[in-house]
């Protein structure tokens, strides 16, 4: 195997577990926000769930590779510069807290490195629109139109009932809501790194063409998710539980329901989404269900604006490192020196106002991002 | 440019009744186990619909 081929592989594995840590929030954060599971249980259960979820299906490993770049025109070493844009960005968004989309960091990162190494001719753009663009407007709509109903029903639906048999009620129902949105994060997102690992070898020539990915590689790219699930972000997990709104019981149940059946639904229709962009719009319906106040615009503004910018920026990224990787092993070497660097950098800055296990659920008012008009 | 339009109102369609569907189905056994005459077979009939769809949505996941 060829040396950019394995550096290639372990950035796949590297990206997938940004992913888990960056993604854990989407199933885990109202269980957490609610008390329906004790954080270090909530990012352990969500954890395993994901490993499970990257065995049960290799029908979406392929949606990465599926038309969105020109595989033909591109070497590894632009995948590998891909790569870095996307971690890159991944690790950006959440020192800020933000709950952007990993698949699309990952799309915008690769469309960027294809894009400067091999021309704009290789960069499909009218897929990008339909598979990548349009989903990323519509799906927040629809989860947060599905889980604006649901709230609306249970307040209704439980008017009468009392109220400590209503919360407990839906503890327990939570716990198995999260748990449906971790299968189908696994699902989706494990697959996505599978993808690209087994694109690559075949670009490289080590598997046939139209080759399932290996075990070894199912393996990997689950075992690398569930480890960055394990790890947790907590400071995302605190923005989706208590920044967007406060959430009881009853919202973070009818949140997760509605993002597992959105996500469920649009992959048994082999139509892509974001379970980022799900699960976040699921909690602002979740708050605009229970009453039209209860959501901080400010936070979803912010969350928003991070949405836009995830295509372009890592894009930005992904076409300097492509570029600079392209140049040959040299190139290659330095762009994963810089790579390091930064990622170590972000981490370091992290420090200063550290969120863990320990203070997720603490309540300050302001989250540590600049404030953004609106 | 093409907007896949059918999928997204499929999307929305069946996400609505197996959303708020499931969600409703959940409140209406909690209410039942925590109202006031408390009824706990119907209560549980609803939580075990709630199961049925929840596997038939794992089951569409399966590559079958």
């Amino acid at each position: 195997m060829d040396f950019i081929v394995v550096v290639v592989i372990i950035t796949a594995l590297a990206f997938d577990f940004t992913n888990g840590f960056h993604d854990t929030a989407n199933a885990m954060a109202t269980s957490i926000a609610t008390g329906a599971l004790r954080p270090r249980v909530a990012v352990a259960l969500s954890a395993v769930l994901n490993l499970v979820g990257a065995f049960l299906s290799v029908e979406v490993a392929r949606t990465i590779s599926g038309g969105i770049v020109d595989e033909t025109a591109i070497s590894p070493a632009v995948i590998f510069g891909g790569l870095v844009g996307a971690i890159l960005w991944n690790l950006v968004t959440w020192l800020f807290g933000l709950p952007s989309s990993s698949s699309h960091a990952l799309i915008g990162g690769l469309i960027g490195a294809t894009w400067i190494a091999a021309g704009g001719s290789a960069v499909q753009f009218g897929k990008i629109v339909e598979k990548v663009l349009v989903p990323a407007v519509a799906s927040p709509l629809i989860a947060a139109l599905v889980a604006t109903v649901g709230t609306y029903l249970v307040y209704r639906i439980t008017r009468r009932a009392s109220e400590r048999g209503v919360r407990s009620g839906f503890r327990h129902g939570q716990i198995m809501s999260a748990s449906l949105v971790s299968l189908a994060h696994g699902t989706n997102d494990a697959q996505k790194t599978m993808g690209l690992i087994t694109l690559t070898l075949i670009t490289a020539g080590s598997l046939p063409s139209d080759a399932d990915p290996p075990l070894w590689v199912i393996l990997t790219a689950g075992l690398a998710i569930a480890a960055g699930t394990y790890i947790g972000g907590w400071r995302i997990i605190r923005t989706v539980g208590h920044r967007i709104t406060d959430i009881a019981p009853q919202q973070g149940f009818a949140a997760e329901t509605s993002a597992a059946a959105v996500i469920l639904t649009s992959s048994h229709l082999g139509y892509p989404l974001s379970t980022t962009h799900v699960a976040s719009g699921a909690v602002i319906g979740s708050g605009l269900g229970k009453r039209l106040a209860e959501v901080r615009w400010g936070v979803a503004g912010r969350m928003a604006v991070a949405w836009l910018v995830t295509l372009p920026a890592a894009g930005a990224a992904g076409a300097v490192a492509g570029r600079v990787a392209d140049l040959g092993t040299v190139g290659v070497v330095a762009v994963a020196l810089v790579g390091i660097v930064l990622a170590f950098g972000i981490y370091l800055a992290s420090r200063r106002d550290a969120v863990g296990a320990h203070n997720v659920n603490d309540r300050e008012p302001a989250a540590p991002v600049a404030p953004v008009a609106g | 440019m093409h907007i896949p339009w059918s999928e997204l109102g499929q999307v929305l369609v069946v996400g609505l009744l197996a959303g708020a569907g499931v969600v409703a189905l959940f409140a209406a056994g909690v209410r039942l186990l925590s109202g006031a005459p408390h009824r706990p077979v119907p209560a549980y009939s609803c939580f075990a619909l709630c199961g049925v769809a929840v596997l038939y949505g794992l089951y569409t996941l399966l590559p079958l």
